[in-house]
């Protein structure tokens, strides 16, 4: 009787161990595991914004509405070829796919995937209650193709701290919201810039990639000193990592028109950083966009696209003499610090690298239309 | 039981004649039967197929395009309904043409009711021109039409969605309420009564001065709007690269306002609610432009006005000067001695110079702090740590800007 139960004992844990071994061989239901701690289904998210794409082509995109940034899987080709791009009435052509006018299309923000040289815009369709976001892109051959986010490879990262005690009003919540104002990947993370629609201060933040939960959120204290007097905390208004003499740094578009440059290596949680103001951009003007790129001659070149002014090209090598600026604006000038070349380029609101030979432009024509097109380097610098 | 008539006529004939009458009655019978059935064969010869007649139309809620009478399609699994339905945006002041996209979407077919709809991948938009065209010309079952060889086998159809626009928002007040604002001030906020459509500030809020002219370019012009969660308050910031300091020998084009002049902010009612329908009213504010403020709020200026125990009178802090809107409503809070949070109501008076707080519950005596963060800011954008723009050179104020606190703690008893 004792040997028949401990048989019997042997033979069901023996069964079992071969079911636990057996099943743990067996593929499982997504049991392949993505890079990058991706999740395979819906992106939720609340609004798409600035977009950025990484070197292996994952597309980022930040959520003010959510207080969020996404990662995203693109599963574009490659493309070898260095042809231009050239779309006009582009609101006009998304409307129409979309079931919308011209006037109810809102182009964000614009990037270009560095393989297939696909142009990914961030589109908002309609407003008020009605709005809706969206990202399309565009090839070379003019098709235009939604991103599909109701199955993608894709994480997020929560950039909303849990609001410190903060009073809230009387149905329990906050009404501070912060604007994601420009998303850049270096280095292995993705650096934020934000603007609060309540305290004027930097916020400035970075997060490492792939995206952790739990990991805390850096904030970055990026101070900027005007005329070596004044030292601001202003918010960034757009930026673009930029190597200087083979050192990462950011260089960046203040809302209040300075031009700064600041080391990455500096950039630590908390830390109070202080830039290198390398020009004043003048009043009344905002810095939409900056992209630093190689000449076709391999020199380091910087296009900036201004809200009331032309767009400028800076070279590298005047951003690396110039020294800190130290004194005021004079006379009737307006600008200060690095020189710049002005372009015949008005009304431009997006500019990205298409490849090594061209850069896209998404312009605001006269006629009303916004058009994008390609802009050979040649023509910019040699 | 036979009818009271047909047993009548059953008692007063003869034998053969009932037979006969019998035999009558059951060819009758017959006939009519072998007439119905012959009728159905006739149907099975020449079917009649319901009129072709299509017709476009929306569904109630504007939600899909409908084409009725549309029985007999030649269509199989795989037919791409969209090479014969599309339904196109119509710009202002443009027409359809044969290059326009048509809206992405989903197609059905009902065989049996004769009807194809057409679901639109995004909803239709109010006031917006939509144009659907049906060409079937080649998915009609041949006996339909070829007998009309010059018919046209197009139909189409253009629809706009309006809905009853009465206007029921307005701007409720804006922020800083006071009419005496420093040269250098950060921001306005502007609340309304409900939710707001985005990205149409710089069209409809504008500064005015003195003679009607307006500020060019005063605000910080940025892509996006910050509006709060709900859209329902709006922050507009001046251009922060107008009010720095360092900027002086521009003043003439640095600063958007001038010291000792009268200006006025102008929201018009043609600023769109979160539906599209106008305000009820426009908005004006008119201030005097005074004197820069450039120093941090300073807490020895600020007095505590201390409730009475078992009450639920407000706790007052008066800052002597307007502080900033928002952050008043958002950074001050009241700890008990167990550093418990004391929930109850935020009241900004004297152009927003008082916070009051009035407790959900009655105070207790006891130990109480007040904790605010130094993100505090006066409405020219000077926090608790250091001012807009410390000047490095002033030993005061670089100093005070390395002493970096997240809070400022005010102790308080309630007797």
């Amino acid at each position: 009787m004792k040997n028949l139960t401990t048989r019997s004992f042997v033979t069901t844990l023996g069964l079992g161990l071969l079911f636990l071994v057996v099943t743990a061989f067996l593929p499982k239901e997504n049991s392949t595991e993505l890079p990058y701690n991706f999740v395979k289904g819906a992106v939720e998210f609340e609004s798409i914004g600035e977009l950025s794409f990484s070197p292996e082509g994952i597309l980022f995109f930040g959520d003010t509405k959510g207080a969020s940034i996404f990662a995203l899987e693109t599963s574009d080709s490659k493309s070898t070829t260095n042809e231009g791009i050239n779309l006009g009435d582009v609101e006009e052509k998304i409307g129409q796919m979309m079931g919308a006018a011209s006037k109810d299309i809102s182009v964000m923000d614009m990037a270009v995937h560095p393989s297939s040289q696909n142009v990914y815009l961030s589109i908002m369709r309609a407003s008020g209650e009605n709005a809706s976001y969206h990202i399309v892109s565009i090839s070379k051959d003019e098709k235009i193709t939604e991103v599909d986010m109701r199955n993608a490879s894709h994480s997020t990262f929560s950039l909303s701290k849990t609001p410190a005690r903060d009073a809230t009003d009387r149905r329990g919540r906050s009404l501070r919201t912060n604007t994601i104002t420009d998303i850049a990947f270096a280095d292995g993370s993705v650096y934020v810039a934000g603007l609060s629609n309540e305290e004027f201060a930097s916020g400035f933040r970075k997060v490492s990639f792939p995206f952790k939960k739990n990991e805390s959120l850096s904030t970055l204290e990026i101070f900027h000193v005007a005329h070596n007097q004044y030292e601001t905390h202003s918010p960034i208004r757009s930026f673009a990592p930029y190597m200087m003499n083979g050192e990462s740094t950011i260089l960046a578009g203040y809302t209040c028109t300075p031009l700064v440059l600041f080391p990455t290596s500096n950039l630590k949680d908390g830390d109070h950083v202080k830039g290198k103001t390398v020009a004043e951009l003048g009043f009344g003007n905002t810095p939409l966009d900056i992209l630093p790129f190689t000449s076709e001659s391999g020199k380091q070149v910087v296009l900036i696209a201004n809200s009331n002014r032309a767009t400028m090209l800076v070279t590298g090598e005047d951003i690396a003499k110039q020294e800190a600026l130290t004194t005021g604006l004079e006379g009737d000038s307006i600008l200060k610090g690095t020189p710049y070349k002005p372009l015949p380029l008005s009304g431009v609101q997006q500019i990205a690298e298409l490849n090594t030979e061209q850069i896209a432009l998404l312009r605001r024509m006269g006629d009303g239309s916004l058009r994008l097109y390609s802009y050979p380097k040649s023509r910019l610098a040699s | 039981m036979l009818p009271d008539s047909l047993l009548i006529f059953v008692k007063h004939t003869s034998y053969l004649q009932r037979l006969a009458s019998i035999f009558i009655l059951g060819a009758s019978l017959f006939f009519v039967g072998c007439g119905e059935q012959e009728q159905k064969s006739v149907q099975l010869k020449e079917p009649i197929i319901p009129e072709f007649a299509p017709e476009i139309h929306t569904s109630k809620n504007n939600t899909n395009v409908f084409v009725s009478g549309v029985f007999g399609l030649n269509y199989k699994a795989e037919t791409d309904f969209s090479e014969f339905l599309s339904v196109f945006v119509i710009e202002d002041d443009s027409s359809w043409s044969e290059k326009s996209f048509p809206i992405l979407g989903s197609y059905s077919y009902l065989a049996n009711e004769g009807v194809l709809k057409f679901t639109p991948k995004y909803p239709f938009l109010e006031s917006t021109e939509y144009y659907v065209r049906f060409d079937y010309n080649s998915i009609v079952q041949p006996p339909v039409y070829v007998e009309q060889p010059n018919m046209e086998f197009i139909v189409d159809y253009t629809f706009i969605i309006s809905k009853n626009k009465t206007p029921v928002t307005f701007v409720k007040e804006v922020y800083p309420t006071t009419n005496q604002i420093p040269r250098n001030l950060l921001k306005f906020y502007v609340r309304f009564s409900g939710s707001m459509t985005e990205g149409q500030m710089l069209e409809h809020l504008k500064i005015l001065d003195g003679k009607g002219e307006v500020v060019e370019h005063a605000f910080l012009e940025i892509p996006q709007e910050l509006w709060g969660v709900n859209r329902q308050r709006l922050t507009i910031l001046f251009d922060p690269g107008r009010i720095k300091r360092g900027m002086d020998l521009l003043s003439e084009v640095g600063a958007p306002f001038k010291i000792g002049k009268e200006y006025t902010l102008q929201i018009d009612k043609a600023w769109k609610d979160g539906q599209q329908r106008s305000l009820t009213q426009g908005f004006e504010k008119t201030f005097t432009i005074v004197e820069d403020d450039r120093t941090k709020p300073d807490r020895s200026n600020w007095t505590i006005s201390v409730p009475l125990a078992e009450s639920k009178e407000p706790l007052e802090l008066h800052f002597n000067e307007p502080m900033d809107y928002a952050l008043l409503n958002r950074v001050i809070i009241v700890l008990d001695d167990q550093k418990n949070h004391l929930s109850g109501k935020i009241n900004l008076t004297q152009e927003e110079s008082v916070w009051k707080f009035i407790p959900d519950n009655f105070w207790k005596a006891g130990s109480y702090t007040l904790q605010i963060k130094t993100i505090l800011e006066d409405i020219a954008g000077n926090n608790l740590n250091a001012v807009f723009d410390v000047d490095l050179t002033d030993e005061q104020e670089s100093v005070n800007r390395k002493k970096v606190f997240e809070f400022i703690n005010l102790a308080f008893e309630v007797n």
